[in-house]
């Protein structure tokens, strides 16, 4: 593995354990708005789209498993969705979006909505809770994350810095 | 020039003469000086000046010379305190643990047939879908999917949905999913009391399925009914917060505030194994 590609991994990974202690620790105590925001799914977005879709594969199905177990309840939706959302933002980043934050806010957005999404369908179908409050509260997580979008958007561009720039240089 | 000399020089001692005899005769007739005590009459603000500062220097200097003794002794006492304030925050500990193990020892007392096991909160899931929380015992410590946890008072929790080697998963009572057999005390009524997503946010629950012409009143305790048998029957689930109308509108529904503080939690307990035994109390 090359230098560039190692620290590159080493900063996203101590991104990535960040937002993991930040979600499960902090801010399953100390809400925002009254709800914990979701952090992971916005490295996983962030790694596809700065880095590229094999990044977002790989720290997708990262994020997704520490995002599963900072949730609780022993589920494996995270880990399936954030592994596929991760390649797909990686997949638009290498092919059809710029890298810049105007496509990452709109990545990270709709990596959150959908995020929420997927949480709230077991519950309008299977418990037949009211729709109103479960995209009240999907709205609401969303708000409370996007807080993190600008910071996070910083720290990922950094980390991934020294692969981009190895990357450009071995393609000239 | 002589002259004024010699003139002063005899008032002077002539003065002298009349004061060395009147304080002659003062120490001969035992009388008090009449010039010393003018002079200390006179004086006597001056002194008294002069003492005070002289006291306040003698203090200075005092508290110079025990500046290090006092910093010393200072540093001594900062350290006690500190080792008192660890002891009292141990105590406190220590009472609070002892409240909850006498309060469980009842407990167990009047339920022979629990086999109980303590464990701490190790963390909340951060969902804002569900309410869930990991408790430090696991498998290994004989903990199984679908044991019941409740407080040392006897309120329900929840119950374990996922047992790993060292740790379990619980859902709480509050949580969407969640659901047990109920029955109101005071009527023995039977329903069922349920998680609802609108209601958890506030830390409630619903109790449904009520009889149509059955009557629901605030403030009645809701009881695990037993049926079901995840939870044992009798344990406290909370009170009658609310009432509603049912959306099809028949029967009443119950809004149910949980006994258990579910913020306040640190250490629940597990029941691993219940019988039928006839409860006391």
């Amino acid at each position: 593995m090359k230098a560039e590609t190692l620290r590159s991994t080493l900063g996203l990974t101590l991104v990535m354990l960040l937002c993991y202690f930040l979600q499960s620790a902090v801010f399953s105590r100390l809400r925002i708005f009254g709800v914990s925001p979701l952090l992971l799914p916005l490295v996983a977005a962030g790694a596809g789209l700065l880095g590229s879709s094999g990044w977002g594969g790989a720290f997708g199905l990262l994020c997704g498993i520490l995002c599963d177990a900072a949730l609780g309840g022993g589920g494996m939706l995270f880990t399936v969705a954030m592994t596929v959302m991760g390649f797909f933002c990686g997949f638009l980043g290498d092919f059809v979006l710029a890298r810049g934050f105007p496509s990452y806010l709109l990545l990270s957005l709709a990596v959150l909505l959908l995020s929420a999404l997927l949480q709230m369908i077991r519950l309008l179908i299977y418990d037949r809770a009211p729709a109103w409050d479960l995209i009240r509260m999907g709205l609401m997580q969303t708000l409370a994350s996007a807080i993190f979008i600008l910071p996070l958007y910083f720290c990922l561009r950094r980390s991934l810095r020294c692969w981009r720039r190895s990357r450009e240089r071995t393609s000239f | 020039m002589r002259k004024v000399w010699k003139t002063t020089g005899l008032v002077v001692l002539g003065a002298l003469v009349i004061v060395l005899i009147f304080t002659l005769l003062g120490r001969l007739t035992g009388r008090e000086n009449i010039f010393t005590r003018s002079f200390q009459t006179l004086s006597a603000p001056a002194e008294k000046l002069f003492a005070s500062g002289a006291g306040k220097l003698e203090e200075v200097r005092a508290a110079l010379r025990d500046y290090e003794a006092l910093k010393a002794e200072n540093e001594e006492l900062k350290a006690m305190i500190a080792d008192m304030d660890a002891e009292v925050r141990r105590s406190q500990g220590a009472n609070a643990e002892n409240d909850r193990l006498r309060q469980l020892l009842e407990l167990k007392r009047s339920h022979t047939d629990y086999v109980l096991l303590d464990a701490s909160i190790i963390s909340w899931g951060s969902s804002n879908w569900s309410s869930t929380f990991d408790l430090d015992k696991g498998s290994f410590s004989g903990v199984e999917v679908g044991d019941c946890v409740i407080t040392e008072n006897g309120f329900v929790v929840g119950v374990v949905t996922e047992a790993g080697l060292y740790s379990c998963s619980v859902r709480t009572l509050v949580d969407p999913r969640a659901a047990m057999g109920a029955t109101v005390h005071s009527t023995g009524l039977t329903a069922v009391a349920e998680g609802d997503f609108s209601l958890m946010t506030a830390g409630q629950l619903k109790l449904t399925y009520v009889f149509e012409n059955s009557v629901l009143e605030l403030g009645d305790t809701v009881l695990t009914s037993g049926a079901g048998g995840v939870y044992p029957a009798g344990l406290v689930i909370g009170k009658i917060s609310g009432i509603g109308t049912e959306e099809a509108g028949y029967g009443q529904y119950g809004i149910v505030t949980p006994a258990a503080e579910l913020q306040n939690l640190s250490q629940v307990f597990l029941i691993l194994e219940y019988g039928e035994v006839e409860h006391e109390g």
